[in-house]
């Protein structure tokens, strides 16, 4: 697996489609923090979006980086599909960790944040950039490795799915029965939710954690399995 | 031993047939050519040999443990120098950089790609790149080889190197091919099966009989004998060799070696 892992990354690397996606988040990140004295969780739950934005588009980049042939030989060495399907998230969760740390330390290195840092905060900025991540990973698979793919607004559907669950809340408060469609969305307010001003460790902290831990490990059942329907 | 087996298989890919009701038996160690005309479903059918496909109805067991894949054109973006590919592929299967060197670097000598190894994939011929292709799927040493029209980009005297490199493996792995061209199929198959609108309409297990001929000659000199392609040349004394080549082709070699000036020694059939 780790051969493959390397594979992939150094292909990404020198097919430069990380730098599109790479530098705006940047850019986001710099203009973000370009105003001192701003508040620590609600900047990183800011970042976490912008991030959740850059993994889809970095997903969606690294599954079309492959020709059919080259995927098709690369399934022979690995033997295995979902093999596959697990050294690319690998590979993409990899490329992440400089992203995200960026996120993290830039404005403490700058003195942006009113207030200081305490381990608390740190755990929680980790733990929201990395659900983040991972929501934007799932989304950008789910329209560049699975069926979807092959449809011909697989972008504009990335893109709608990451508009509606971003928007979910005012879109739930605008029309309350939209609440039965839109938790199928990437659940981001229940973590956005609780990067407040002021932290607060209660009970629905802990439920909106487990549910968006379930909502993950779901998801990414589904699209291993749509993933291999489309390979068959 | 069988390693493969269908039963009424059939695909369908975004609601078009493209294989029906494929009943096949493969068995471990044989040597098949898929034959039949452009679409017919060739590729399609060794696709669902190995894996890479799996049938939309009927049923399909294997029971191979390694596959190497060759596809008919080889990926034109590859972003890898041709011995960073070649070890990385190598690495996928389980083996060690130091075995895959040298395994590489004899494939190399075979293939004449040596001077090609540090050259990016992108800037080599199609040829070369074809010849990577192939390298990559021996390098996994694998249980079942399957080429889709291997011979595709290769020169004459390439399609004979890889025809010999293959024909070492006889008995110890199973080979599917595609392919349109005789040498293979006379060379190397054992059993021929036709393709046609994705369905088995022949096959045939070839006779084996008498396949090659043993030309010994008197050369004026060793250049003569790299010109003329042959499955396997052997020097016997100074300025006599010994050449393996294929029935079929055995009065085409005769003429150009006499052409050249030699003088032919003996003319036998092999097996």
């Amino acid at each position: 697996m780790s051969a493959f892992v390397r594979y992939e990354l150094l292909n990404f690397i020198r097919s430069l489609k990380f730098i599109p996606s790479s530098v705006l988040y940047l850019t986001w990140v710099f203009i973000m923090y370009a105003y001192k004295n701003v508040p620590i969780l609600s900047s990183y739950g800011a970042s976490s979006i912008a991030l959740y934005l850059t993994m889809t588009w970095m997903a969606m980049a690294m599954f079309t980086m492959e020709e059919e042939g080259e995927k098709h030989i690369l399934f022979a060495h690995l033997g295995s599909k979902s093999k596959y399907l697990r050294g690319k998230w690998l590979a993409i969760f990899i490329s992440m960790i400089p992203l995200m740390l960026f996120a993290i330390f830039f404005p403490i290195l700058t003195g942006s944040f009113k207030g200081g840092m305490t381990s608390e905060y740190y755990v929680l900025a980790l733990f929201c950039h990395v659900i983040f991540g991972i929501f934007g990973v799932l989304v950008g698979t789910l329209f560049s490795a699975t069926r979807f793919a092959t449809k011909k607004y697989a972008w504009l559907s990335a893109v709608f799915v990451l508009v509606c669950s971003l928007a979910s809340k005012s879109l739930i408060e605008t029309a309350a029965f939209l609440k039965w469609i839109l938790w199928l969305f990437p659940p981001v307010f229940y973590v956005i939710e609780h990067m407040g001003n002021e932290f607060i460790v209660n009970k629905e902290f802990w439920i909106d954690m487990i549910f968006v831990i379930l909502y993950i490990l779901l998801a990414a059942q589904i699209i291993v399995w749509l993933f291999l329907k489309k390979e068959r | 031993m069988i390693i493969f087996e269908a039963v009424g298989a059939g695909k369908k890919i975004d609601g078009v047939s493209i294989l029906n009701d494929i009943s096949l038996r493969i068995s471990l160690g044989e040597k098949i050519a898929i034959t039949g005309h452009n679409g017919s479903g060739k590729s399609s059918l060794l696709k669902l040999i190995g894996g890479i496909y799996e049938s939309s109805t009927g049923q399909v067991k294997r029971a191979m443990s390694k596959t190497g894949y060759v596809p008919e054109h080889f990926p034109e973006n590859i972003r890898f120098k041709m011995q960073e590919y070649l070890l990385l592929m190598g690495k996928m299967s389980g083996k060690s950089e130091s075995e895959l060197m040298e395994k590489i670097h004899i494939y190399a000598e075979i293939f004449t790609i040596k001077e090609f190894l540090n050259v990016p994939l992108k800037n080599c011929s199609k040829g070369t790149k074809q010849k990577a292709g192939i390298i990559q799927a021996l390098l996994m040493d694998p249980q079942i080889l399957l080429l889709d029209e291997p011979l595709t980009g290769l020169d004459e005297g390439t399609q004979y190197e890889l025809l010999n490199v293959l024909d070492t493996y006889k008995k110890e792995i199973t080979i599917v091919f595609t392919a349109h061209e005789s040498l293979l199929i006379d060379g190397l198959a054992d059993r021929v099966i036709t393709v046609a609108n994705g369905r088995i309409i022949e096959d045939d297990k070839k006779e084996i009989k008498k396949k090659y001929k043993s030309i010994k000659a008197i050369i004026p000199n060793q250049s003569i004998a790299l010109e003329i392609p042959s499955i396997q040349i052997h020097n016997l004394e100074a300025n006599t060799i010994e050449m393996t080549v294929l029935n079929d082709h055995s009065d085409d070699v005769l003429t150009k070696l006499l052409q050249r000036g030699c003088s032919i020694v003996e003319l036998k059939e092999k097996r």
